[in-house]
């Protein structure tokens, strides 16, 4: 009996969602072609489990930067096109005051504050690196989530806020406009040097050839906790509980008293924040910085998002992890100068399998 | 928060409109200059000052313009009249920055910098509107075998020659048998790379093991530098500007137990401040880079360093030497007109006549004016076309990094 019933559930499957089928299939094949590989030698253990560490590194902070992303889309409903150069507004913001923090006295406060740039502050001088200057980081991580809260507060209230009742199209649009003013702002101030952060030397580990950069570590692990963070903070306290219900719906929220411009300014609030700390922990790990690290990193964090479900923040947790070990695991086949594309066929499949995302009617929670 | 809404409503109206008027009095400005008289030389320049080409573009326009500042300064008779556009090194902003210039009446236009753009400007712009263009630092290939009517130039040397010297580079002198390349995939990168495989494999019998493509503005190239190390090659070329090869070579010294393997660089990665940025010592790095001392090198010096407080960068003074030869070519002819100022290009710069350099252009100019033979003498080297536009020969600098810059280590001519 049980037998026929999963028998004709499959054929259902089979009838009906031929696409599936077909890319669950190809799915299959490419797991075993991995097996394959790694039996006859074509790839070794140690490239496995390098790409799988990189690709959890990329997936990590697309993951984080698209929280922010996804927030603001569950309670405002619109793209934000200007999250791209938030993310840099935070790692410009944090990585000032940590070069401010690290070389005061060794330098002219004017180079440090512009982060070397034209003024040449060699990166090596400074050596700021996670073992060797740990309170400069954590103080420029602070004041990137705090800026880039406070920044994203201030758009709101000039830009975003006169436009509360217009649709999704106007206020992406509008959002192109304010990403391009920041990033103009962004060049004005910092000129558009591609400029070095990180020095000294920089802790690593290996295991079994494969290295894990201190760098990375520190990325993936203060990412986790961040994300905890945001999990309990929307699942256990009165204000995340006041934003699923107004993701859920907006009307109802606002019947039921919760005061929903409030909430608007909250989701802002954190979701910059959060969206600061990404910027900064980003350019840590790349060691570099320039002025179109998010807008360069924004389609990428777009995809994470979608593949994860628009408007769910746990669906761009995990979309920027799935997304970011399937563009480095593509290694496997393809050679790295095509590895993008791998990430976008993996996005196109589910929007074909499954529109709405990975953790799609869920939203914000 | 209603009154304050309200209070907003009419603070909001009445900037927007002194923007307005502000907007409108820029318009006007526009429309008022353009055109110009038998004594006016009208130059566009158009070059990338922000993207790929950020950190050397901003100085390479700055030498332009000093030639401009020679020539506006002589007492001479002659003013030239400059339009600026940036190409953000992107090719769609190049050519609608070119349009923007043959709009206003612009016969000829000093740029633009990337060879992507130069050869997207050349081909939808500048060819099928007849104007004059002589690039700085376009150094592809592919410029050569435009379909230009003549009128496209450079003053730069083409990377067929650069390619093939870090091919000869890699094999005599570092005795390399292998080698892998990692080049930006656009024009440059390209020409570069086919330039230096051909000569490679097919002169010295060496191997290129792997040819890697990569795109500006990666968040990391760890992936491209593993698949260009794969079968360990002895050297590796990368191609590229210091945007990403900041990137690239921090993913080099951080994922690869190989710092002190040989590495070639072209032009494009020669910035003194890269060992800074990228955070590690470079001293396995060389490279070439077209060498910029012709006649009136010391003259072109001071002046620069006068007028902007610096000393002059890479493709400064070939950028010097476009807009100078643009300019006595268009005196030559007299007046704004495309195929005119085609037909002066070559003889204002062939040898024979009278010799002009940067101390005298202000003069040199009146003289073409005056229908003498001029000769014009390179601050950069010897400034003479052939029959693609290109230089007819060139001098490189084979150079090294030090722990903090990078110093010649000798001088070849090709």
């Amino acid at each position: 009996m049980a037998a026929r019933d999963y028998y004709s559930r499959g054929q259902n499957i089979v009838y009906n969602r031929p696409v599936l089928v077909v890319f669950a299939v190809i799915g299959v094949f490419l797991v075993f072609d991995i097996f394959r590989q790694l039996g006859t030698g074509t790839i070794t253990a140690t490239d496995l489990v390098s790409y799988l560490w990189n690709g959890l590194v990329l997936g990590m902070s697309l993951g984080l930067a698209g929280v922010g992303l996804s927030m603001t889309y569950s309670i405002l409903n619109f793209a934000n096109f200007a999250h791209g150069d938030l993310i840099t507004s935070g790692a410009f913001a944090g990585w000032a005051t940590a070069f401010l923090i690290a070389g005061l006295g060794d330098f002219s406060v004017e180079a440090l504050v512009l982060i070397g740039g034209p003024i040449a502050v060699g990166s090596n001088e400074l050596g700021i690196n996670v073992v060797n200057t740990p309170l400069a980081l954590l103080a420029g991580l602070l004041v990137a989530a705090v800026l880039t809260a406070a920044l994203s507060l201030l758009l709101d209230r000039i830009v975003f806020k006169p436009m509360r009742s217009a649709d999704g199209v106007t206020l992406m649009i509008a959002s192109v406009g304010v990403a391009l003013f920041l990033r103009n702002f962004l060049t004005f101030s910092f000129l558009t040097d591609s400029r070095g952060l990180t020095g000294g030397n920089v802790p690593q580990f290996t295991l079994g050839g494969v290295t894990f950069g201190g760098h990375q570590i520190t990325l993936v692990l203060v990412a986790a906790l961040l994300m905890l963070a945001t999990h309990v903070l929307l699942q256990y306290t009165k204000i995340g509980t006041a934003m699923r219900a107004m993701a859920a719906n907006k009307d109802l929220a606002k019947v039921t008293g919760i005061p929903t411009e409030r909430v608007v300014k909250l989701t802002w609030g954190i979701g910059g924040g959060l969206t600061g700390c990404a910027g900064f922990l980003i350019a840590l790990q790349q060691g570099t910085l320039t002025v179109t690290m998010g807008w360069d990193l924004l389609l990428l964090v777009f995809a994470a998002v979608i593949l994860g479900g628009v408007g769910s923040i746990y669906g761009a947790m995990v979309g920027g992890v799935i997304l970011g070990i399937a563009s480095r695991l593509a290694l496997v086949w393809i050679p790295a100068s095509f590895l993008l594309a791998a990430a976008f066929v993996l996005m196109i499949v589910m929007l074909l399998v499954r529109p709405s995302g990975l953790f799609s009617g869920r939203t914000t929670a | 928060m209603g009154s304050v809404a309200m209070h907003d409503t009419v603070s909001r109206r009445t900037v927007m409109k002194s923007i307005g008027a502000a907007g409108a009095v820029g318009l006007a400005g526009c429309s008022a200059d353009g055109g110009g008289s038998e004594n006016t030389i009208s130059m566009g320049i158009l070059m990338g000052v922000t993207g790929g080409l950020s950190e050397v573009g901003p100085a390479i326009r700055d030498a332009a313009e000093l030639a401009v500042k020679q020539v506006q300064d002589a007492d001479n008779g002659f003013s030239v009249d400059t339009q600026f556009e940036n190409t953000e090194t992107k090719p769609s902003r190049g050519v609608s920055g070119a349009e923007a210039l043959i709009n206003g009446g612009y016969p000829m236009i000093c740029g633009g910098l990337a060879s992507s753009v130069t050869l997207q400007v050349a081909e939808n712009v500048a060819i099928p509107n007849q104007a004059v263009m002589c690039s700085p630092s376009a150094t592809s290939p592919d410029v050569a075998s435009l379909e230009d009517n003549d009128f496209v130039y450079r003053t730069p040397p083409t990377d067929k020659l650069q390619g093939s010297l870090l091919a000869q580079i890699a094999a005599e002198r570092r005795e390399k048998e292998s080698a892998a390349i990692l080049f930006l995939n656009n024009a440059y990168g390209n020409g570069l790379s086919n330039g230096f495989t051909k000569t490679f494999e097919s002169e010295y019998g060496g191997e290129v093991l792997n040819q890697v493509s990569y795109s500006a503005g990666r968040s990391s190239y760890t992936s491209q530098l593993q698949n260009a190390l794969d079968g360990d090659p002895e050297t590796l070329v990368i191609i590229g500007y210091p945007e990403s090869g900041t990137k690239i070579f921090r993913n080099f010294y951080e994922n690869f137990n190989r710092a002190d393997m040989d590495i070639l660089v072209p032009d494009g990665l020669r910035a003194d401040d890269l060992p800074g940025n990228v955070g590690h010592d470079m001293t396995n790095v060389r490279g070439t880079n077209p060498s910029s001392a012709g006649p009136g090198i010391e003259y072109f010096r001071s002046a620069y360093e006068e007028e902007y407080g610096s000393a002059p960068g890479p493709f400064n003074q070939q950028s010097f030497d476009a807009a100078a030869v643009l300019m006595l070519a268009r005196a030559a002819a007299g007046e704004d007109d495309g195929t005119a100022i085609r037909d002066q290009m070559r003889a204002v710069t062939d040898s024979g006549g009278e010799a002009v350099g940067p101390e005298n252009l202000g003069a040199g100019v009146s003289l073409a004016a005056d229908g003498n033979e001029i000769n014009y003498q390179g601050v950069s080297g010897p400034v003479e076309f052939d029959e693609n536009g290109d230089l007819a020969s060139a001098v490189y600098n084979y150079f090294r990094y030090t722990a903090n810059g990078t110093e010649n280590i000798e001088q070849v001519e090709v």
